[in-house]
């Protein structure tokens, strides 16, 4: 299990049982790493869907004056779904929890994985 | 290899927007009954588009009035021509704003917007309600009740702000988190917050989810719980609001 690999699953065990999903992606749609506790989950279809997402959010987030786009929380009946780029923003972190998770822990938990996951990303 | 589908799966503002954000050439072809259109884009926004009786913008505007239909997009396809100078954003709004304006001119729609000014109903009354939730958003920047077309029925804003243009964007942004959800079967959406280094911009469907409360605020100053109760709070009044 390389680095990456490592602190995703660091951050599913902190996550518990309120953990769905976790992907690190490029621009380009495509996984680099990750892991789902559903069995048919898409992981393929979500990093390419949600790296569209966040190129248009960064486009429309500059182009209304709004500034850099740092990450996007989407809020179903079902999960909460949070995206955030990494780093220079080639890359983004993908992370589905229940509902169930409390919110404001998930987002700071996100805040103390990021760089250590941007520093993980093989070059 | 060409990408095929029909309009009423994607939507056609949807697919010129993720077309432009490609960035590469393209050529989509729009089939409705007889009907065929075909526009060019090159280097992210639309320069051509050609119908049987006409070409230019104007063929853009009337396609864009069309919900059913199929689809056929292949890049890589160098335009034959360009008649089209403006920007592609500028297009799609212009061209919802006639399909809009268009709806307005049936006998039913008349008869329910006079209804409703001589009931005095809306505007002025969800105008009144932004203007409250701008009191209670600290940071506050602006507010909008936007339709799924990108027009805003409803704004209030704290200082010079183009609502419009953020009203037009962001529903653009709404509506492929939408659909991502929706192929990803991740459930309904309830908000959808956008986090920048300047603002937080939170988007929150009313009831008949043909339209949505939109709430910027100031990164610094802004409360992202705050905003999310908030939100909640004047959706369900918004939603109360709505003409019928």
């Amino acid at each position: 299990m390389n680095q990456l690999e490592q602190l995703l699953q660091q951050v599913r065990t902190e996550l518990g049982a309120d953990f769905v999903s976790t992907d690190v992606v490029g621009l380009d749609g495509l996984s680099i790493a990750g892991g789902s506790v559903v069995a048919d989950f898409d992981s393929t279809a979500a990093s390419a869907r949600f790296a569209m997402v966040m190129k248009l959010a960064a486009n429309v987030a500059s182009k209304i004056g709004m500034g850099a786009v740092e990450d996007s929380l989407v809020t179903t009946d079902q999960a909460y779904i949070i995206t955030r780029f990494l780093g220079d923003g080639s890359y983004f972190w993908g992370l589905a929890v229940t509902r169930n998770a409390t919110l404001g822990m998930v987002r700071t938990l996100m805040n103390e994985y990021a760089d250590q996951l941007w520093k993980a990303i093989p070059r | 290899m060409a990408i095929q589908g029909h309009l009423r799966d994607v939507g056609l503002p949807n697919l010129i927007q993720l077309t432009c954000q490609m960035g590469a050439s393209a050529q989509l072809t729009l089939r409705r009954d007889e009907q065929e259109a075909v526009l060019y884009f090159d280097q992210g926004t639309i320069v051509h588009a050609i119908s049987a009786d006409q070409e230019g913008k104007e063929v853009v505007y009337q396609v864009l009035h069309w919900e059913e239909g199929e689809f056929s997009l292949e890049t890589g396809i160098p335009p034959p021509a360009r008649t089209i100078e403006t920007p592609w954003s500028a297009l799609l709004v212009e061209g919802l704003q006639r399909r809009d304006e268009t709806r307005w001119e049936t006998p039913d729609a008349q008869q329910i917007q006079i209804e409703q000014q001589e009931e005095g109903e809306m505007p002025e009354n969800m105008n009144d309600i932004l203007k409250e939730l701008s009191g209670q958003v600290p940071g506050f920047i602006a507010t909008a009740v936007v339709g799924m077309d990108g027009l805003g029925i409803a704004e209030y804003a704290a200082g010079p702000v183009n609502v419009e243009s953020i009203n037009a964007q962001m529903t653009l942004l709404f509506k492929l988190v939408d659909g991502a959800v929706d192929k990803l079967k991740a459930g309904v959406i309830e908000d959808y917050l956008l986090t920048t280094d300047k603002a937080y911009l939170l988007i929150r469907p009313l009831s008949d989810r043909n339209y949505y409360l939109g709430i910027a605020a100031d990164r610094k100053s802004g409360n992202v719980g705050n905003m999310r109760l908030n939100s909640r709070i004047y959706a369900e009044r918004l939603s109360k609001a709505m003409p019928k």
